[in-house]
């Protein structure tokens, strides 16, 4: 794995920028500079050092004269909390029902794959917007919300892979020496589908980031007083005459963030799936 | 299966996705909160609530309630907005125009962008121009939209003042919306192309057209492409899904009068009338946008498997 990781240049850059940002997220409250809401309204709308700034806030200040180094590094966590629980909260609920319709197939099957179908047809803003909307600002909400906008992806993948191996002569061959349901499900399908699901969970993660980011932009993520990347971002936007990089800024850190997650993500996917690339 | 046969057990499913999407944004909107404390001033006492949502059927079997909202839905009543005080669906159906005109454009731009930039890069594999291609591409699906626009505006309306801010005034107010809302699905085009493009390129049949003495432009248009269209087809249909979402924030960012900002300040507004009906129309618009493709799919490729 490290081998095929220093080979791939853009899968090695992916996953330093991935390391980063986790880092960043973990040790937010050591390596920020200063607290992320603390206001100080005499040193406000301060230019980045390297556009006229001074090195008391590296990347300058809000409109608030809250630093903007401090706010981009804490907005990190909200950022992986949401990809990283919103991810395996979609991949149990995609695997239990792909695996119920697979399992089941008939009407069960056909139930759950109508219900795919609604999904798909949902434009995932659309059903995050309207979650948000229904269930209020928390951080919990957007959890639920990436997590219905991203089960049905896993749900497909484990569907179509019992319904593969169902097939197989060895299953039938197993289950007539009284082998039983979970350990067909343990022994037999989920190494198959480990290795499309953890690419799956990646580039999922990327899609994640930015619906977090759309949300809290709208400002129907978190709650407001947390720091988040999309919040910063519609903040700085009223105030791009005076100090247009409170837009810019967290603009990028979304940026290279998703690109770092793609990058790894692309990686993953022919280190363990050589076939599927193409 | 004959196509016909196909067309009808989609046809089918359309129709149930449709039911499906009324039920659930009717149970989400009804645990959402309640309508008649919503219509009433904060100063209304129970008695009067009570009185109210008798009045207006609150209080009858959510079942009852699902069907009258059917019913009134099938006649284009969809009630009144709380904030506006006039029919819900005058409201919406006046702002479709602007929306449907910025995703059509996008999508225009998209394929503008997207079907020359996947085929360069397919051909010209492993070439400077096939890395910068999909470098780009790779950047398009990682910028999220809204700074995308953000920096547009930026750019070619604060610094230069070369294109209006927002609004929907004049056509070259058009250009920087759409161009923020189409660079997604532009890059998703090129990566699916190419990719597609490829892989027919490699085929044997374009060994034989090439040995037939065709010429290059004649293999790659004619054989190639002709051929990795329904993959384009499929990527269209998924995408205008993920338009008419995109919609909804750049709307917000431009002030562009369209439902997507209609949506998200009559989220705000708490006027769950208006959202109702624009979260059914574009589901709506969805499932019909897909069949349409399922139907252009047959047509442009009628050997294709169907399941």
């Amino acid at each position: 794995m490290w081998k095929s990781l220093k080979e791939s240049k853009t899968g090695l850059v992916g996953v330093i920028v991935v390391l980063l940002v986790v880092f960043a997220a973990l040790t937010a409250n050591i390596i920020a500079p200063y607290d992320p809401t603390k206001q100080d309204v005499m040193n406000k709308l301060m230019n980045p050092v390297f556009a006229g700034g001074n090195f008391n806030h590296i990347l300058g200040t809000d409109q608030l004269g809250r630093d903007v180094l401090s706010r981009v590094i804490y907005g990190s966590r909200i950022t992986i909390l949401v990809a990283f629980f919103g991810t395996i909260l979609a991949g149990v609920i995609g695997t239990l029902l792909g695996a119920i319709a697979g399992y089941y197939g008939k009407w069960v099957d056909a139930v759950i794959m109508r219900i795919v179908d609604i999904q798909l047809s949902f434009p995932f803003v659309l059903l995050a917007l309207f979650v948000a909307a229904v269930l209020g600002r928390s951080l919990k909400n957007v959890i639920i919300v990436a997590a219905i906008s991203s089960w049905v992806q896993y749900a497909r993948l484990v569907r179509g892979e019992i319904l593969s191996v169902k097939e197989m002569e060895y299953i039938e061959a197993i289950r007539s020496v009284g082998s039983k349901n979970s350990r067909i499900i343990i022994r037999h399908i989920i190494p198959n589908i480990i290795s499309p699901a953890i690419v799956q969970a990646t580039l999922g993660m990327a899609r994640i980031i930015l619906m977090e980011a759309s949300l809290s932009y709208l400002g129907l993520g978190v709650p407001l007083e947390i720091p988040t990347w999309g919040r910063m971002l519609s903040d700085g936007k009223d105030f791009m005459l005076s100090n247009p990089w409170l837009a810019i800024l967290p603009g990028i850190a979304i940026t290279i963030t998703v690109l770092g997650v793609n990058l790894m993500g692309d990686w993953l996917r022919d280190y363990l799936d050589p076939k599927l690339n193409v | 299966m004959g196509m016909a046969k196909y067309l009808g057990k989609r046809f089918i499913q359309s129709i149930i996705a449709v039911f499906g999407i009324t039920i659930i944004v009717f149970i989400v909107l009804n645990i959402a909160g309640d309508p008649v404390k919503l219509m009433l001033p904060d100063t209304a006492s129970y008695q009067e609530i009570e009185e109210m949502r008798q009045k207006m059927g609150y209080n009858d079997p959510l079942i009852v309630q699902y069907l009258r909202f059917l019913g009134n839905a099938l006649r284009g009543d969809f009630g009144t907005s709380y904030k506006y005080n006039e029919p819900a669906l005058q409201i919406v159906l006046e702002r479709i125009p602007a929306t449907v005109t910025l995703a059509v454009s996008s999508m225009m731009i998209a394929l503008v962008i997207g079907i020359p930039a996947g085929m360069i890069s397919a051909v010209k594999r492993n070439s400077i121009t096939d890395t910068v291609i999909r470098s780009l591409a790779l950047l398009g699906q990682c910028v999220p939209a809204f700074w995308l626009g953000i920096m547009m505006m930026l750019l070619f309306a604060v610094k230069l003042k070369w294109l209006p801010t927002s609004g929907f005034d004049t056509w070259s107010s058009l250009l920087m919306p759409s161009l923020t809302l189409g660079v997604f699905t532009a890059a998703t085009i090129t990566r699916m192309l190419r990719s597609s493009m490829i892989e027919i390129l490699g085929k044997e049949y374009i060994d034989v057209a090439k040995a037939k003495g065709l010429g290059r432009y004649v293999i790659i248009i004619k054989h190639a492409f002709k051929n990795a269209l329904s993959s384009v087809m499929t990527v269209i249909g998924l995408q205008f899904s993920s338009l008419l979402g995109g919609a909804v924030i750049t709307e917000t960012v431009f002030a562009w009068p369209g439902i997507g900002r209609l949506l998200v300040q009559s989220i705000e507004n708490s006027d769950f009338m208006v959202v109702e009906i624009i979260v059914i129309f574009m589901a709506f618009a969805i499932v019909i946008i897909n069949f349409i493709v399922d139907i252009l799919y047959c047509l442009i490729n009628p050997r294709i498997k169907l399941q």
